[in-house]
């Protein structure tokens, strides 16, 4: 489900967005935007199959707690 | 690309409405229990420091995007680490206003509806509006700011039936240390989140002061928030608040007029949709302009909808549960904000006031 929507949503904003990027030859944007959008469906699809995803605040999370001695 | 301009009074309201945000469900600061207040007092007083510093860069480099001030300031390469951080921080942020939000929708109303369900459809109407111009959200405040501040005023008044002042004592029964924790808690989330304003200064009017936006908006943001709180502490007192997830909404829900007004619960989450709208698109307009701006994109409305639609998916597994949610408001976040809040921002301050200084006597 996570992906359908993502999918869906994605799919109207980069029919918006993306071709005016590549009409006006704006490449960094043009790839940027593709990136995030890949790197956003891989999530979408890594969620929907329940993979754990490496979460970023884990590490801030870990070092706070050890920097003032909570245990979890 | 057109200038984006808003006025004084807009982004007033706009971060008075930041500032409220999503605390005007999760109840910041609970730590201090009755002697709310006193935190409350502390943590403003604390907030007013650090907005003169922020209030001051904007000052210093007025008319001018903040991330082309990071670059004057450390060059190219420094600038743009600095504008990243900011970037990440916004962007953690938005995702953490997307989850309150699917949490606060879950666990009242909808139970089995999946959450990302919510954090997508908000996360599309802020997507909506920075893609429509920044100025929208200065626009759809002046509209809907008064209304929330009507609700607010009318739900104080209609619960003062409930009122029971005993639950405002004793006074600092546990000490000052409590009080001291929850107005660092306070003085982070929200007061120094406002420091994400620095990437709208550049687009507020010229005769606007910087200082009347930021004191403006602290104190009317500050004393509408500090009255949710309170009234909800003389409504349920302090056991009931500290078991319950959203006790402002509990609190309100306990207003009956004659039996005739009654369940009006709603105000609580109309409020919220309307501060987190704000808060979020906030969020969302300075992730994207911070990105834009390190890779050099002209038009950052362009990059809008991937970096909202990836802050949804970061919502949904940021945090295992709502607990993890309330663990992390609570312990860590007011120690994870500190770097973003006072710490880089008074290094860009005390670099801007010596570059400028430099400047002024070469000018001499």
């Amino acid at each position: 489900m996570i992906t359908l929507t993502f999918t869906i949503f994605g799919s109207i904003f980069a029919k918006k967005d993306l071709v005016p990027l590549y009409k006006n030859e704006e490449w960094v944007g043009f790839f940027l935007y593709l990136a995030l959008l890949c790197l956003g469906l891989t999530i979408a699809i890594l969620s929907d199959f329940k993979v754990q995803i490496p979460n970023p605040i884990d590490p801030i999370r870990k070092l706070i707690e050890f920097i003032l001695g909570i245990e979890e | 690309m057109q200038k984006e301009v808003i006025s004084q009074k807009q982004a007033i309201i706009i971060m008075s409405a930041f500032i409220i945000g999503s605390s005007s469900v999760v109840a910041a600061g609970s730590d201090a229990k009755q002697d709310y207040w006193i935190a409350w007092l502390i943590s403003i007083s604390m907030g007013a420091i650090i907005v003169a510093i922020y209030a001051r860069i904007s000052k210093l480099y007025p008319q001018e995007e903040f991330p082309t001030v990071l670059n004057t300031l450390f060059g190219k390469v420094g600038g743009t680490i600095i504008n990243l951080i900011y970037t990440w921080y916004a962007f953690h942020l938005f995702s953490l206003i997307l989850r309150n939000f699917s949490e606060f929708v879950g666990i009242v109303s909808l139970n089995q509806t999946p959450s990302f369900v919510f954090g997508y459809f908000a996360a599309v109407l802020s997507i909506w509006t920075i893609r429509s111009g920044f100025e929208v959200i200065g626009r759809v405040l002046s509209i809907f700011f008064p209304l929330f501040i009507i609700l607010v005023i009318t739900v104080d008044l209609l619960s003062i039936k409930l009122f029971d002042f005993d639950n405002l004592k004793p006074v600092l029964y546990d000490g000052i240390g409590p009080v001291l924790k929850s107005s660092f808690a306070l003085f982070s989330f929200p007061y120094a989140e406002t420091v994400l304003f620095l990437y709208l200064m550049g687009s507020i009017r010229k005769t606007s002061s910087p200082y009347k936006i930021y004191y403006a908006s602290l104190l009317l943001g500050g004393i509408i928030l500090a009255s949710i709180s309170i009234r909800t502490i003389l409504i349920i007192g302090v056991p009931n608040i500290s078991i319950q997830k959203f006790p402002i909404y509990s609190a309100v829900r306990l207003i009956n007029v004659a039996d005739f007004l009654q369940r009006i619960e709603s105000t609580v989450a109309i409020s919220f949709i309307i501060t987190g709208y704000s808060k979020g698109s906030v969020c969302l307009y300075v992730t994207t302009k911070g990105l834009s701006s390190a890779f050099n994109i002209k038009d950052y409305r362009k990059m809008v909808a991937p970096i909202g639609l990836l802050a949804v998916l970061y919502s949904i597994f940021i945090f295992e549960n709502a607990s993890e949610m309330f663990y992390w408001a609570t312990e860590i976040n007011p120690y994870y904000t500190i770097p973003f809040q006072v710490i880089i921002p008074i290094i860009i301050w005390i670099t801007a006031e010596i570059k400028s200084r430099k400047k002024a006597a070469c000018t001499l």
